[in-house]
């Protein structure tokens, strides 16, 4: 039995896996102890050394009030991966259950659930985002709450279709027969069976919450100053792209690592938990086939 | 004979199929299940004999009739009765391989079911080792998953799940269709053993004759969500009435050449159940057809001699030993005389 769940564990790890887990887990270690490893307060203000490129003190310089890049860096992660765990959260907490009950029971109330989810994703994110912060005020905590509303059809529909699948397997019927309630039906039974692929779509959400996030304190509407974060100082630092470029790229390509990094390693789950998404044939092995078809046709014309 | 366990009394069961079309999976089903027996409901798919099992054990709204249990009408029971009758009757069903959740270990599946009725970690134990040893399997078999067993054990395991509410009923849904040979003779034997060793009342779906007829007592014979016969095996099986349950105990497999070869071969399939064939339901793939009577009403079911109903007309009033006359059409195949052509 050990043997088989060594086998199993090498499947998932593969370089792609191991590597962007291996970002994603050295990138939460520097967040977490962002206390100890920033030199500086990443708000401390040091108007004497504004914009200055790397350095010995400043290892990617500073932004255009002195502050630290590389302290602020650290504390900007604290905010923009809490704000995409808050955001993914809210839409767990309310999303899952939405799409277990709705799935498992069917009927009116099913339809008109899924007929608002359609609503929410039929408009652009994050255009509903704005309208939201713009009924509640700016704000990290709304923006977070914002994204999180949007972001509930879409994992409730997903969870829907996992149960509708899930009902009809006979071990659901039997528990059925035995009498246990609905809630322990779904709670106990159904949802174990349908969270590893609904892991897939929380680690790619959680990708999205980051950028999200970043471009609604990009346009001033998440994080206000000074809090550090990575939209927001990708959007301080815009404006200096020119004369010193570190002040947006630092930023930027955190962002990007991060989030590449987190759909990497929920494509690596998603091939771990569905052989039949597994790679798409190499080039190599897509020519041999097409040399092979070439070789009989020619035989057949030969005949 | 003793009291009814299950009382089935003009059950239907239409499923809608929209277009104002319904499916009928159970047109006035009437039976009964006698504490003690092993009741086998045998016919084609699709002609109604899961439904009526999972309507039997409230899986499934009906949508007329009444179905009575022990003396209670369970459509009409509240959840806290209906749990209790739950714990009376339980099923068995037909793929072993989904019947438990599988990400839980089979001793999870199991204990969970005994606590649910109220007994404590040790009492639960106790009974769940009792039960090991009647289906022969080891302890060990408890801290497995569903993934890591064979079929035969997860339908014996499924078989002690049943078990440890101490039901009286147990309805087993083609216990034995999805697995193979060896292994069926193994469940059968545990399902033998049930009946002899406690007595246990038993509906057995299934479509396999030879099974049906080894381990039943009474025998009903299904087509089209209706009752074509219904007896006991001897009934069935050496005074069969009815042409479909003749044509069906035509189709088991011969174990030798030398055996009679059988009168008459189902031809065709099964009539579509949204548009369901005038008058008798097995007219048009029977040999037997009285054109302007089969096709007009459709046949009552009778008594023919005691506790042996069938809807026929013509296997009502006669002799089975006397062999009918074939209606032109059907043409009466004889394989044997092919084979001496050869």
């Amino acid at each position: 039995m050990n043997n088989k769940k060594e086998k199993k564990l090498g499947k998932l790890f593969t370089p792609s896996v191991i590597i962007s887990l291996a970002v994603l887990v050295i990138i939460l270690v520097c967040v977490c102890f962002a206390d100890l490893l920033a030199q500086y307060d990443p708000n401390a203000l040091d108007i004497g050394n504004m914009l200055k490129g790397p350095s010995a003190e400043h290892w990617l310089g500073t932004d255009k009030t002195g502050r630290d890049i590389f302290s602020r860096l650290l504390f900007g992660g604290r905010t923009s991966l809490l704000g995409a765990l808050g955001v993914v959260g809210i839409s767990i907490v309310i999303g899952v259950p939405i799409g277990l009950f709705s799935g498992y029971h069917g009927g009116k109330l099913d339809s008109i659930l899924m007929r608002i989810c359609d609503v929410i994703v039929s408009f652009p994110a994050l255009l509903l985002a704005f309208v939201f912060v713009a009924a509640f005020g700016r704000g990290l905590f709304n923006a977070i709450l914002a994204l999180g509303i949007i972001y509930i059809p879409m994992l409730a529909k997903l969870t829907r279709s996992l149960v509708l699948v899930e009902k009809n397997k006979t071990y659901v019927e039997a528990a059925k027969s035995i009498s246990f309630s609905d809630t322990r039906i779904l709670f106990t039974q159904i949802l174990p069976n349908c969270i590893s692929t609904m892991m897939v779509e929380l680690t790619l959400d959680l990708g999205y919450a980051i950028l999200d996030l970043a471009s609604m304190s990009f346009l001033g509407l998440g994080v206000q100053p000074p809090t550090s974060d990575w939209g927001a100082m990708l959007e301080e630092g815009r404006i200096y792209l020119t004369t010193s470029p570190l002040c947006a790229i630092a930023p930027g390509l955190m962002i990007i690592i991060t989030v590449i990094a987190l759909n990497i390693f929920s494509d690596g789950i998603q091939g771990y938990l569905d052989p039949s998404q597994r790679k798409l044939p190499s080039i190599r092995s897509y020519r041999r086939l097409m040399a092979k078809l070439a070789a009989k046709k020619a035989g057949k014309a030969a005949e | 004979m003793s009291e009814p366990f299950i009382r089935v009394e003009h059950v239907k069961k239409y499923f809608d199929a929209g277009n104002k079309k319904c499916v009928k999976a159970l047109d006035d089903v009437s039976l009964e299940v006698y504490r003690g027996e092993i009741l086998g409901i045998v016919g084609e798919s699709g002609c109604g004999k899961s439904t009526l099992g999972r309507c039997i054990m409230r899986l499934t709204e009906i949508t007329d009739g009444k179905i009575i249990m022990d003396g209670k009408d369970i459509f009409s029971l509240s959840k806290k009765e209906m749990k209790e009758m739950r714990r009376k009757s339980q099923m068995v069903f037909q793929n072993p391989y989904s019947s438990f959740n599988p990400k839980h270990t089979i001793g999870r599946s199991l204990t969970d079911v005994a606590k649910l009725f109220g007994m404590t970690n040790a009492e639960a134990k106790e009974d769940i080792s009792n039960l090991l040893g009647l289906i022969s399997l080891d302890e060990s078999v408890l801290s497995r998953r569903p993934g890591e067993l064979s079929g035969g054990q997860l339908q014996r395991l499924a078989i002690a799940r049943a078990l440890i509410t101490k039901p009286v009923f147990i309805l087993a849904d083609e216990p034995v269709s999805a697995l193979d040979v060896s292994v069926q003779a193994q469940i059968l034997n545990l399902i033998f053993d049930l009946k002899q060793q406690f007595d246990q009342t038993m509906m057995f779906i299934s479509h396999d004759l030879p099974v049906v007829e080894h381990i039943c007592d009474r025998i009903v014979v299904m087509y089209l969500g209706a009752i074509m016969e219904m007896g006991s095996v001897d009934d069935i099986f050496s005074d069969t009435r009815h042409p479909y349950t003749k044509a069906l105990i035509a189709s088991k497999p011969r174990s030798s050449p030398d055996e009679p070869v059988p009168e008459v071969e189902l031809k065709g399939d099964l009539p579509n159940a949204m548009e369901m064939p005038e008058g008798c339901r097995f007219h048009t793939r029977c040999p037997h057809c009285i054109p302007g009577k089969c096709d007009a009403a459709a046949p009552l079911l009778k008594e023919v001699s005691p506790g042996h109903f069938c809807a026929c007309y013509l296997r009502q009033k006669e002799k089975t030993s006397e062999s009918l006359p074939v209606q032109n059409g059907f043409e009466v195949k004889d394989i044997r005389k092919k084979e001496t052509t050869l």
